[in-house]
């Protein structure tokens, strides 16, 4: 009887452990380094996976989870790997993280200047401090696929919803929200839809498993789309910064110098 | 059909009520930070009522736990303690003919101790501190021998098992031992104190990665008791936490130790959607998260997430917890009951659906959230700190001693 019982709840798909999610859920939850450690071993059991896609990954999530080192020496060993051909708004991102994470790491004018050409914060007035917080938020658009006849599948993109608005609290001041500074969620998503549409190999015989399956492209899924930018003058001392993420409100102390701009990385 | 009619009278009669329901007031007064309030009101809504004991009890233990009354915190929580212990064994006439009880889920269990060990440390009975801080390790009462049976229970009740490579995380509450080790400090043993901070800190490292457990203030103190015990850990913990310094107290300085309360604890809700129970966390107001002293902002370090705890293991876990093996029995009967005595079954089989489904969306909302710590070291005298809590900073006198631990709890957002 037992077994039978367990066996009918197994069939009610609860059969993973609990407590164990997957890469894309434990991202969502705002666990990223643990959602690298958990796609290591999909990939571990996947022989075929690209190794591009792979550290393409292993790059954007160590970035999510605060280890830009980490994250550049991936980044680094992606440019000298073949495979995963990337699209141009992907290229984009790609070099706006690598451009975030060594801001994070040097926390200067000249790296947000890199990340952020047409953004370049003013300094701040005299006997003063400033404080600039870059966000990122949103993920990779959704691919859908659809079939108007039996045999062709078209495919639609839809924009990820944000998880959360990006907010900050300054000490003990109320908590504000920022707008979006720069979204590549709408370019993403017109050229992976464009790329879904590339006529089929009429030999390939899987390819109407492929589409079944959600398409011919891999998604980079770990990469945040939307940016947004926080300055605000604060006067010169010790300061708490609470930033909202996923995963809970965040305090930090930041210590800002007279004349000095800190910046901040909050990855989602 | 009067007979079955009135068999399922006599049946239902006497079902449970929803305890949560029935208390939004009380919750609401803990929320606003009234508990003293609410601990009034919930004397007036229980007395001389057929609420389920254990529920009112661990609701009046945290209300006087928040209102600082910590001698009738500690005997409202010990009769929780006692009540949650005697519901362990399933009682196959309760279940069939009474009223489901409510069992305690780990986190809340966790909850438990840990909030009696505070009490027990604010009235200086260090020894029982630490005592009720190791009893948030869920493993001593499930000894190793018991983790297959526990495994299999959970097989049982959902089909699937804690996650093997978590499952000392979700037993071993690094606050517990941040407390015991806080309790020993207090009572001049640094050797004990020592041994728990360091299995702190093991606890810590074994965490899963992004686990919210944050124990970086606790470092400098762990590798200076190291230093002056000698202790053999000591190039160990070098070897983990590279360039920090020790550091210990000064000559003419005390320690300030802030055990923030934050938030509350997750509620099981119905998704209307999904027809499922489902784990929601409590919302938390956007409030400062810090305290100072001296004009200088410390930021407190989470150090356990009840909440996390919770939500990591979701509904599921919950239930293995509320649910023993004895109970599905009982149920499984029942439908198959059901099936050869229909007459007789059915009001039993619907007062078990109502009363198990009662059980199941029943939880102690009273407890924190979270326990962060704050350490501040200050010169021996009185010190205005400013506090979080439950509307923004707040005002607190604190006397410091040279060379001596004092520690203050505060509820936080």
């Amino acid at each position: 009887m037992k077994r039978l019982l367990a066996a009918a709840l197994l069939a009610t798909a609860c059969a993973h452990p609990i407590g164990s999610f997957s890469p894309l859920e434990l991202k969502a939850q705002g666990r990223p380094r643990e959602a690298w450690v958990a796609l290591q071993n999909q990939l571990a059991e996947d022989p075929g996976h690209d190794p591009r896609v792979a550290v393409l990954h292993k790059a954007a999530l160590l970035h999510a989870g605060g280890d830009w080192v980490g994250s550049e020496l991936a980044f680094a060993q992606f440019e000298a790997l073949r495979g995963y051909e990337l699209l141009g708004a992907e290229r984009t991102i790609l070099m706006r993280l690598r451009a975030t994470n060594t801001l994070a790491l040097r926390r200067d004018a000249q790296a947000f200047a890199a990340a952020f050409p047409e953004r370049s914060p003013l300094p701040p007035a005299p006997g003063r401090g400033k404080l600039v917080l870059v966000f990122e938020r949103g993920g990779a658009p959704v691919v859908r696929v659809h079939y108007d006849q039996a045999t062709k599948a078209r495919y639609t993109t839809v924009d990820r919803p944000l998880s959360a608005a990006a907010r900050w609290q300054l000490d003990d001041e109320a908590a504000a929200t920022v707008q979006i500074y720069d979204s590549l969620q709408a370019a993403w998503g017109g050229q992976l839809q464009s790329q879904a549409d590339v006529p089929r190999n009429p030999l390939d015989p899987f390819a109407p498993l492929r589409d079944a399956f959600g398409g011919r492209r891999q998604i980079w899924w770990s990469a945040p789309t939307d940016w947004s930018i926080a300055e605000r003058e604060v006067n010169p001392g010790p300061h708490v910064v609470t930033v909202a993420t996923v995963a809970g409100r965040r305090p930090q102390r930041v210590d800002v110098a007279a004349g000095a701009t800190v910046y901040l990385v909050v990855p989602q | 059909m009067r007979a079955a009619l009135l068999l399922l009278a006599v049946g239902l009669t006497g079902c449970s009520g929803h305890y949560l329901d029935a208390m939004a007031p009380v919750h609401a007064l803990a929320h606003q930070g009234r508990p003293a309030e609410g601990a009034a009101l919930l004397e007036r809504r229980t007395a001389k009522t057929g609420w389920d004991r254990l529920l009112v009890e661990l609701d009046r233990g945290a209300l006087y736990h928040r209102a600082g009354n910590w001698r009738a915190s500690s005997e409202a929580l010990n009769a929780a303690i006692a009540l949650g212990d005697e519901r362990e064994t399933v009682s196959v006439s309760e279940e069939l003919f009474g009223q489901a009880p409510f069992r305690m889920a780990n986190h809340e269990k966790q909850a438990l101790h840990a909030l009696q060990a505070i009490n027990y440390l604010k009235l200086a009975q260090n020894d029982e501190a630490v005592v009720e801080a190791r009893l948030t390790d869920l493993r001593q009462r499930r000894l190793a021998a018991e983790t297959d049976r526990s495994a299999a229970n959970e097989h049982f009740v959902t089909g699937s098992s804690v996650d093997a490579s978590q499952r000392e995380f979700f037993d071993q509450l690094v606050f517990g031992r941040y407390i015991s080790a806080l309790a020993r400090e207090q009572q001049g043993d640094l050797e004990g104190a020592f041994i728990d901070y360091y299995r702190a800190l093991t606890l810590k490292r074994t965490a899963p990665l992004d686990a919210r457990v944050e124990v970086e203030q606790l470092v400098p103190r762990v590798l200076w008791l190291a230093d002056r015990l000698e202790r053999p850990e000591r190039d160990e913990l070098k070897r983990w936490y590279p360039g920090v310094a020790p550091s210990g107290p000064a000559p003419g300085q005390g320690e300030v130790v802030v055990l923030v309360e934050l938030g509350f604890g997750p509620h099981t809700q119905i998704d209307a959607v999904k027809h499922v129970l489902e784990l929601i966390p409590a919302q938390r107001a956007e409030l400062p998260l810090y305290a100072e002293a001296q004009g200088a902002p410390v930021v407190p370090e989470v150090v356990s997430s009840l909440e996390e705890l919770a939500m990591r293991r979701g509904y599921r876990g919950v239930l293995v917890d509320r649910e023993r093996s004895g109970t599905v029995g009982v149920n499984t009967a029942l439908f198959f009951g059901y099936l050869l005595l229909p007459p007789l079954a059915v009001p039993l089989l619907l007062r078990r659906a109502w009363e198990t489904t009662i059980r199941d969306s029943q939880s102690w909302e009273l407890l924190p959230a979270e326990f962060a710590v704050a350490r501040l070291q200050l010169p021996a005298g009185t010190h205005a700190l400013q506090l979080p809590g439950l509307h923004g900073l707040e005002r607190r006198e604190v006397t410091v001693k040279a060379g001596a631990v004092t520690v203050e709890v505060v509820q936080g957002p």
